[in-house]
């Protein structure tokens, strides 16, 4: 094959519409559910991971009080003796 | 060596809210220059797509835009302080800060604003902060709610001059709104590395720099 062959083969390949004709083709068939839910996945990982510091302190919050609330068995044992 | 001291400077919904725009307003830029330009453009698999994708964008923006409004309005009732420039910054603020953009930034010279939590913007950033959500977010968001609902806001869509007037007003300020994010997203790279101002953004905490003591993206 020569250059210019190629150079033409590429040239119809790359401007001629089929490929765009060939994606809405693609389109009809409906991929904006898919794309819609994946850019609210994004938005929800964006808040999930921002909120990720404020559940970790709550949550070491309520392990401090609980941890406050048992009975701690070694201190009582020291004030005996 | 003393270690660097650090500030919390932008609490938890401020971030949320700042990243999901930053998200839905590309979002929206990336769509709307398909549903402008269907010829040209062809990123989302058909026009159909970048339409529900357009408006699903623009209502995660319009939500976020809301929990801004409420953060600051409501819970830190400090939004006027943080975003209205005094005469001060009027007469001086502004011009300082243009010439340290402009010049002394180049020279190694530090940045004239100290940012703290009730004055984190220096004047530019305040007055273009202030341009864009109070003027042009609210301006392109009701633009916006008009061309999704045509036939409910008929009489309000004529009385602003009819469909070409409010499509042409929604793509002139979506214009705005691009020339900013770059301006907006070059200076808040200005910091001693690229992100060390985009990382506050992220985690809420800034490093106070030994000798650039404020962020200067506008
Ligand atoms: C997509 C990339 C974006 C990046 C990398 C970015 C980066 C930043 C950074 C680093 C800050 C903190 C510095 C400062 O307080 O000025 C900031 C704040 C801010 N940005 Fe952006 N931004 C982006 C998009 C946007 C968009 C699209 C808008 C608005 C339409 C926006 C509006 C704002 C506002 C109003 C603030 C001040 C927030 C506050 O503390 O109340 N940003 N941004």
């Amino acid at each position: 094959m020569t250059t210019k062959s190629i150079i033409t083969m590429l040239g119809a390949l790359l401007l001629s519409p089929t490929s765009l004709a060939l994606a809405e083709a693609g389109a009809r068939q409906d991929h904006s559910q898919l794309l819609v839910w994946a850019f609210l996945g994004m938005c929800a990982l964006i808040v999930i991971i921002q909120l990720m510091p404020v559940v970790m302190i709550a949550f070491g919050l309520i392990r401090g009080l609980v941890k406050d609330k048992a009975p701690q068995p070694q201190a009582q044992a020291a004030t005996d003796e | 060596m003393e270690p660097a001291r650090k500030v919390y400077l932008q609490p938890t919904p401020v971030r949320i809210w700042h990243w999901l725009n930053a998200f839905g307003i590309v979002t929206l830029i990336v769509t709307g220059a398909q549903i402008r330009f269907p010829e040209y453009i062809q990123l989302f698999s058909g026009y159909k797509s970048a339409i529900l994708l357009h408006n699903t964008a623009g209502l995660v923006v319009a939500v976020s835009f809301s929990l801004w409004f409420f953060y600051y309005g409501v819970v830190a009732r400090n939004m006027l302080k943080i975003y209205v420039p005094s005469k001060d910054d009027l007469r001086f603020g502004i011009g300082r800060q243009a010439k340290f953009y402009l010049l002394t930034y180049f020279l190694g010279w530090p940045n004239p604003h100290h940012p703290t939590p009730e004055n984190k913007f220096n004047p530019m950033q305040k007055s273009a902060y202030l341009a864009i959500m109070f003027v042009l977010m609210p301006l392109i968001a009701l633009t916006g709610i008009l061309l999704t609902n045509v036939s409910p806001l008929r009489e309000l869509v004529i009385l602003i001059g009819g469909l070409k007037i409010l499509v042409a007003a929604h793509f002139l300020l979506a214009c705005c709104l691009c020339a900013f994010l770059f301006t907006h997203v070059y200076l808040a790279t200005l910091g001693r590395t690229p992100l060390a101002y985009i990382k506050p953004m992220w985690t809420g905490w800034e490093e106070e720099e030994p000798d650039r003591h404020s962020h200067p993206a506008a």
